[in-house]
């Protein structure tokens, strides 16, 4: 009621002002960058209270102006500008204003000003992204801020990334920040394909890089907190772009062209057996060396085959987008549709999306909004077996290997890559559509409700397919030859809703609060399938002569394999008080509850409590010419992980099935122990951090430090095998310490009409400690391939080698240090010790950007100080050579071998077999120091040149802006890494491979050195 | 309108709180069996779970340990390791997976042993009097002693390696729930733990299994017992007043009394005819009318391509295009074969290397115990204790099949030596040289396996680095080379 009264006397003071009119100005308002109509900006009369804002068009009009009266255009976030009323028409671009710090941003739900936030968040926003494709939007996030560290996949298409926020804290549960879209958190999975040689499922790479307006990143308890449980390990906040008021369309197409970082600098066939018969010699054999397989050396010397060259190529990728944003007073509306193809630098080796978006919001009266997105992408992965092609071309299958027989098949006697491009065919299909609905509604002033609603429905399928060929080749008789076809369906639903009520309550002129009531519920529930013959529904693999994803494949019945489900439910509550804008105290907790946990562990309590101080508007910065800005804060609170398995608490026994029969009878299989007692695991952080600007915040700093301490850390421990058990038991054990300091600094160096040059740059420095493992043995954290382990007063990642000492001039033989540190020539693992850790001193990236008239160039660098890399395949890359028929290729290094008595070299003389070197009972044991590198790197990540064509070549076209960017990613890296890319991201087998053995390479895929060149067009 | 959405927002928060998120596992069952019908699928499981370990590959890797398989090419990285007598504690994973395949099928039979006790079984509503209870645990028993003795034959040495069998052995497991460690028992612990567990099964299992002929009986247990006793050969005596080999001899004597097991006499007559029997049929099943071959007393039944028990052996096979790893015989087996020996068809040279052909089939039965083993065990106990007219008959059964002529007054000296030797032959690729020469070294100090002592260190399998703990002591390393 009161509401109408007001409206109805502002129609009165409207009705008045035309009475008077004496002018009538009109115009519109737009954003000078990017030349959209910016609605909502205020224009008063200065020195007056009269005014009007412009339309969602940007459009205004105001009555009533005298010549001599002045308007005043402003609008948040940009600069004010004054204006004389010389004519009746005035469009208005408005500029940005980069130093008012009050922009609003997303916080865990809700929205904050930017210069009230007491947590640590790092703002990325889509200009940063737009232009440089990266393979999946985490990516993105690559040297932007301090203290996460993103290790790059591979250059496979669609590869998985892994982030980590302020270190390593969490051992076998999952240690990635929680990833939340619009106010969803959504599925992210990583092992959906299982272990698959370094091709993991990427979760994040079904979303389109076009359709991100900002991505933010929650470091401290302070701010990632509100997630409670699920913020232990930080939180990544997508925010995706909405409608704008007008009519506007995008088109943005790119083509990239990529190659590997790094091409195997291995031997060729001549080479090979040069240092083959050395080998030989050297092991005191005479005559020709036995080659493996029996190859005679006539066919040696007459074969040279470049197998990296048969399984690589120049990969060539487009991506088209195009999208539309419309707004008007009641609706706004964003809408995308993109097809991507990228093809990585593996021949056969592709990832197509299209993909669509639909964001909607829809405002039904002044006290209630609905909004509603929706999202649909589809992604084929076409992949190869890496280990089939990528690694075998450089080790097991050597140059002197011919691809085909004498009759023309091809030969499938070694691990030949041909077979794999040419005979089988592997492929993941992933549907996926996030949807949520929302209402804010506004019950009486300054309460604000809001529902969401969302589904996150994945449908992913992977399809596997030999060619009866393969038994052609291999002499299979024909009534044993078999196609092995199988399609692995698995569906994931996700629905997630939640609830929140704030309430701002200005208790006087200085003390003002912020309450904050809300709960959320999620239920996420995996379906899997596989599809069986139904003639022989024993098989998991059917025979069919087509792959199954083909529409001409004959059908097969799907049966039900499984089903996992967890639900999860929160509730929450915030306090936030202001006084005199200066001083700000936070608390907040957060209840959550996880069907992981056995009843009497279920719920888990995760508060946080924070206070900041603003000195900018006391009177000593305020005289300060050189400081501007003054802020300091700090945060102390308990956030939690629960990613693990759904069922991991139950002891568990098999169902028997009709596929299950010995002997006629139905068998049942105990499976594991049950852990009534597993619980959270939990993280104590405190933060303090400081923020600082100086000369009228052109440079912009922030200094932060924390000490996390995680406690009942999940361990998902190998049970001894003499228990039996093939699973493993989950327990709460072990303890872990992160402490780390940050800094960043951001300067505006030049600012001109004409000419802008910007900088940034940021470090962070984590030290990592594993404070004790509950007084369970290392090796049951073991298995899988990581030859990393965790050591109690060690990082969690150490390698722990053998030490490598120097090689004897006398003989050319390795010398090692036993544990005491004593030279010895055997090689024994009992002399392992902790010699390295994965885990780099600092981390961090810089940038810069120019700007000049139309044309703009930027770079952006990553770097690693510290840190090992262990080149796990070294061994053999550098090793010995018998390993029965597998053999192995070689790398140039060995050119620097020791080769007569008196040669001072760090590579041992060559052998031929691995018991030249006393102990060693298998080369695949060879694990040393001498394989240790420094993993420090510096890469430029990408470079950039952009032009935008100038307005007077657009006026008259209905092109409003048009922008070429050339772009180069990875082009240059230093590093003295010599076995490859130094950014490694192995095959993991499990989450816990993720979080220890990032570093470890086993000829793992390089980066892609790519060229892009990219066109955005407005209209 | 208002109150419409705030009565639907009430109804949704409602509906969040009222969740009591409980999640049950749906493809497993949480539950412990509830019937005796439940507990015996447990039992098949450890059936089942005998292909894991003994459907070829210990099998294999204890041939590769031995002197019959030139390792010098056809066999893997891991399998090279064993080769050189050098398994080291570190991700050697064919001996873990080996290792732990043993002791699964063990689990399963304490499993089944845990919840056969009466008071559970009352909580069931079962009848623990039942004579299916009593067979039932016999089987669980049978498992359990034949499964630690097969293990222990890796990781330890036989009995007489140190006077009193004070020798390490492994841990015996008796307890389900225990996810923890256990220590090594010393030989002496084990052979008694696996002799009890045997003995109490022979007197439960009945002449026949009543649920089915492929499961543990009555003889079945006594052949085990006496390949227990073969196997403790020259060492002290496990059963007082007896030597090993005249319990041996006994139990032997007993097994082949018992089974309906017989000698095939159409074995190696050119006749359609396999120890290690069966094939396909059009639907990827066996054929029903290729039975597992008359010698079997126990055995791995494979039922169709899915259930295959023998892929381990597939390893051997000649009859595709040879391979990285296809196994290799040493010449020296073949040069030992005279030609007149039937048996010399069952290695094929090609391009001067040795194969093995008997498994050259795509699926088939594995029999883990047959008449001619525990005729051999009899016919050699029975020579060390002195019973020469019953070695000799036992022996020239053997020659007699093999195309070679029979053989009387010879030497006892010369009756064991071809009776180790017609071991070898007739059991080539089974499993067995290796355990022999172990036991064959107690008494014959100077034996050597392929130029190196019969005892060096690394001649027994290391243990996974999984299984070490602290006070664990693993098998010393290295002097085999």
């Amino acid at each position: 009621m009161k509401k109408t009264k007001q409206l109805f006397s502002l129609f009165l003071l409207l009705f008045s002002l035309i009475i008077h009119s004496q002018q009538t100005i009109k115009g519109t308002v737009t954003e000078k960058s990017t030349g959209e109509s910016l609605p909502g900006v205020s224009i008063v009369v200065k020195g007056e209270t009269r005014g009007t804002e412009t339309d969602f068009n940007g459009n205004y009009e105001i009555k009533n102006i005298k010549p001599t009266d002045i308007l005043v255009f402003s609008f948040i976030g940009f600069k004010t500008q004054e204006i004389k009323t010389t004519t009746t028409t005035i469009n208005i671009q408005l500029e940005e204003d980069a130093q008012i710090l009050d922009e609003v941003v997303v916080v865990g739900y809700g929205v904050q000003k930017k210069s009230r936030i007491l947590g640590n968040a790092v703002i990325v926003n889509s200009n940063d992204i737009k232009e440089v494709p990266v393979p999946s939007i985490d990516a993105a996030l690559q040297g932007k801020a301090s203290g996460v560290q993103v290790i790059q996949g591979s250059g496979l298409a669609g590869s998985a990334n892994i982030v980590r926020i302020r270190g390593i804290s969490s051992i076998s549960a999952g240690g990635d920040p929680l990833y939340v879209i619009d106010g969803i958190p959504i599925t992210q999975d990583y092992f959906l394909a299982g272990d698959s040689n370094g091709q993991n499922n990427n979760p994040l790479a079904s979303l389109n890089q076009n359709d991100i307006e900002s991505i933010e990143i929650l470091k401290d308890a302070a701010a990632a907190g509100i997630y409670g449980s699920r913020g232990a390990n930080g939180v990544i906040l997508i925010k995706t772009k909405r409608g704008k008021s007008g009519l506007n369309f995008s088109f943005n197409s790119s083509t990239s062209f990529s190659n590997p970082t790094f091409k195997p600098n291995i031997l060729n066939s001549n080479q090979l057996l040069e240092v083959y018969q050395e080998a030989w010699e050297n092991d005191g054999n005479v005559g020709l060396a036995t080659l493996p397989r029996n190859v005679s050396w006539t066919d040696a010397l007459n074969t040279n085959t470049d197998w990296v060259d048969l399984v690589t190529k120049t990969g060539v990728s487009t991506r088209n987008a195009f999208s539309m944003k419309y707004g008007n007073k009641k609706v706004k509306l964003y809408t995308n549709i993109s097809y991507d193809d990228t093809e990585s630098f593996i021949v056969n080796d592709e990832y197509e999306r299209i993909s669509g978006r639909f964001n909607i919001d829809y405002t039904i009266s002044d006290n209630l909004k609905i909004g509603l997105n929706t999202s649909i992408s589809k992604g084929n992965y076409k992949q190869v077996n890496i280990n089939d092609t990528w690694r075998n071309a450089q080790s097991f299958t050597l140059p002197f290997y011919a691809p085909y027989q004498a009759n023309g098949d091809l030969d499938n006697t070694f691990p030949n890559p041909l077979v794999e491009l040419q005979y089988r065919d592997r492929r993941n299909e992933e549907i996926r559509t996030i949807n949520s609905v929302s209402i804010d509604y506004k019950p009486i002033k300054n309460l604000y409700i809001r529902g969401t609603a969302s589904m996150d429905y994945m449908d992913f399928r992977r399809f596997y397919w030999q060619s009866r060929e393969v038994g052609r080749i291999d002499g299979v008789p024909l009534n044993e030859r078999n196609t092995f076809a199988s399609a692995i369906p698995t569906f994931i639903n996700n629905y997630n809703t939640n609830l929140t009520a704030s309430y701002l309550w200005k208790a006087s002129e200085k003390n003002s609060f912020n309450f904050l009531l809300g709960t959320e519920f999620q239920r996420s529930q995996s379906l899997f399938y596989k599809f069986v013959d139904s003639s022989n529904s024993n098989l998991d693999s059917v025979n069919s002569d087509l792959p199954l994803y083909h529409s001409n494949a004959q059908d097969y019945e799907r049966e039900a394999t499984g089903k996992s489900a967890f639900s999860f439910a929160s509730y929450f509550g915030r306090i936030q008080y202001t006084f005199d804008n200066k001083l700000d105290l936070m608390v907040l907790t957060r209840v959550d509850g996880s069907s992981r946990f056995g009843k009497n562990n279920r719920y888990g309590f995760f508060p946080t409590a924070s206070a900041a101080y603003d000195f900018s508007n006391d009177s000593f910065i305020e005289k300060s010419n050189f400081i501007s800005r003054l802020k300091l804060k700090t945060s102390f609170g308990i956030t939690g992980n629960s990613a693990i398995g759904n069922d991991s608490r139950f002891g568990a026994y098999s169902i028997p099935n009709s596929g299950t029969v010995y002997l006629g009878q139905p068998y049942r299989s105990i499976i594991r122990l049950e852990n009534p007692n597993l619980k959270w695991e939990t993280a104590r952080t405190f933060d303090v951090g400081l923020e600082m600007n100086f000369l009228n915040n052109r440079i912009e700093t922030e200094f932060s430090g924390y000490i996390k301490r995680s406690e009942d850390v999940l361990l998902d421990l190998f049970q001894v095998p003499s228990a039996g058990y093939g699973e493993r038991l989950w327990v709460n054990a072990a303890e872990v310490e992160n402490k780390g300091i940050e800094f960043n600094i951001n300067s505006k160096n030049i600012q001109t009409e004409n000419f802008s040059w910007s900088t940034n740059f940021n470090i962070a420095h984590n030290t990592n400690k594993l404070i004790s493992l509950g007084g369970v043995s290392p090796d049951l954290l073991e298995g899988g391939f990581n030859d990393t382990r965790v050591i109690e007063g060690q990082p969690i990642g150490t390698n722990y080698l053998v030490r490598f000492a120097r090689v004897d001039p006398n003989d050319g033989l390795p010398i090692f240090l036993d544990k005491e540190g004593n030279e010895t020539k055997t090689f024994d693992l009992e002399n392992r010790v902790s010699a390295g850790s994965v885990i780099p001193d600092a981390t961090g990236g810089f940038g810069t950007k120019f700007k000049y008239k139309n044309w703009g160039l930027a770079a952006d660098f990553v770097f690693t100080i510290g840190g090992n890399i262990y080149d796990g395949y070294a061994k053999r890359a550098l090793g010995t050579f018998s390993d029965g028929n597998n053999s192995s290729n070689v790398r140039t290094d060995i050119y620097d071998r020791w080769r007569n008595p008196g040669d001072i070299t760090n590579q041992p003389r060559l052998f031929y077999s691995n018991d030249q070197i006393q102990g060693l009972s298998s080369v695949w044991q060879y694990n040393h120091t001498g394989f240790l590198y420094d993993a420090s790197y510096l890469r430029m990540r990408n470079i950039s040149l952009n032009y935008s064509l100038p307005d007077k070549h657009l006026n008259g076209t209905f092109i409003k802006s048009l922008k070429f960017t050339f772009s180069g990613t990875n082009l240059l890296t230093w590093t003295k890494y010599p076995g490859g890319d130094p950014e490694i991201a192995r095959d993991f087998q499990f989450q816990r491979d993720r979080n220890l053995s990032p570093n470890v390479s086993f000829l793992s895929v390089p980066q892609a050195k790519t060229f892009t060149f990219n066109i955005n067009a407005t209209f | 309108m208002n109150k419409i959405f705030i009565g639907a927002l009430l109804l949704i928060i409602t509906f969040f709180t009222s969740c009591d998120l409980e999640e049950l596992p749906e493809n497993v069952n949480i539950n412990d069996p509830q019937s005796l019908t439940e507990i015996d699928e447990l039992l098949n499981n450890a059936y089942n779970n005998l292909g894991w370990p003994l459907g070829g590959n210990a099998q294999l890797f204890s041939e590769i340990n031995g002197d019959n398989i030139n390792g010098l090419a056809g066999i893997n990285s891991d399998e090279t390791e064993i080769y050189n007598r050098s398994t080291s504690f570190f991700n050697n994973t064919i001996r873990d997976n080996m290792y732990r395949g043993f002791y699964r099928i063990i689990l399963d039979a304490n499993v089944v042993l845990n919840f056969l006790q009466p008071e559970y079984l009352q909580s069931i509503g079962e009848d623990s009097s039942s004579s299916r209870v009593a067979e039932m645990r016999g089987e669980a028993l049978f498992l359990r002693g034949y499964m630690h003795f097969e293990i222990s034959r890796f990781m330890s040495h036989s009995p007489g390696f140190t006077s009193d069998n004070s020798h390490l052995g492994v841990p015996y497991r008796k307890d389900y729930s225990n996810a923890l460690g256990e220590l090594r028992g010393s030989v002496a612990e084990n052979y008694t733990d696996i002799i009890s567990d045997l003995k109490e099964a022979e007197s439960l299992l009945e002449a026949v299994n009543s649920k089915n002929q492929y499961f543990a009986n009555k003889s079945v247990a006594q052949s085990v017992l006496a390949k227990v006793f073969f196997q403790g050969g020259f060492g002290p005596d496990l059963e007082t007043g007896k030597t090993n080999y005249q319990s041996a001899y006994e139990y032997a004597n007993l097994a082949l009394q018992n089974t309906t097991a017989t000698f095939d006499t159409n074995l190696y007559q050119g006749t359609n005819d396999f120890r290690f029997a069966g094939t396909l049929d059009a639907s990827n099943n066996t054929t029903n009318t290729e039975n597992p071959n008359t010698e079997t007393i126990f055995g791995i039944i494979s039922e169709s391509t899915v259930n295959s028990k023998g892929d381990g052996f597939r390893r051997y096979r000649s009859d595709f295009t040879i391979g990285n790893v296809t196994t290799r015989l040493m010449q020296e087996v073949f040069n030992s074969i005279p030609s007149t020996d039937k048996r010399r068809s069952l290695i094929d040279v090609i391009d001067g290397e040795y194969f093995l052909n008997k498994f050259n089939r795509s699926i088939f039965h594995v029999p883990l115990i047959h008449y001619s083993e525990i005729l051999l065990i009899r016919a050699e106990s029975a020579a060390e204790s002195g019973n020469i007219s019953q070695a000799e008959m036992d022996l020239n059964q053997i020659l007699t099949r093999a195309g070679l002529s029979n053989i009387s007054g010879i030497s006892t000296e010369q009756l064991i030596d071809l009776t180790r030797n017609q071991r070898r032959i007739e059991l080539l690729g089974e499993g067995n040289r290796v355990n022999d020469l172990k036991r064959i070294g107690i008494k014959e100090t100077s034996l050597t396996i392929r130029n190196a002592p019969w005892n060096c260190n690394g001649i027994l399998f290391q243990f996974p680095a999984t299984e070490v703990f602290t006070g664990f002591i693993q098998n010393p390393t290295g002097g085999c080379n």
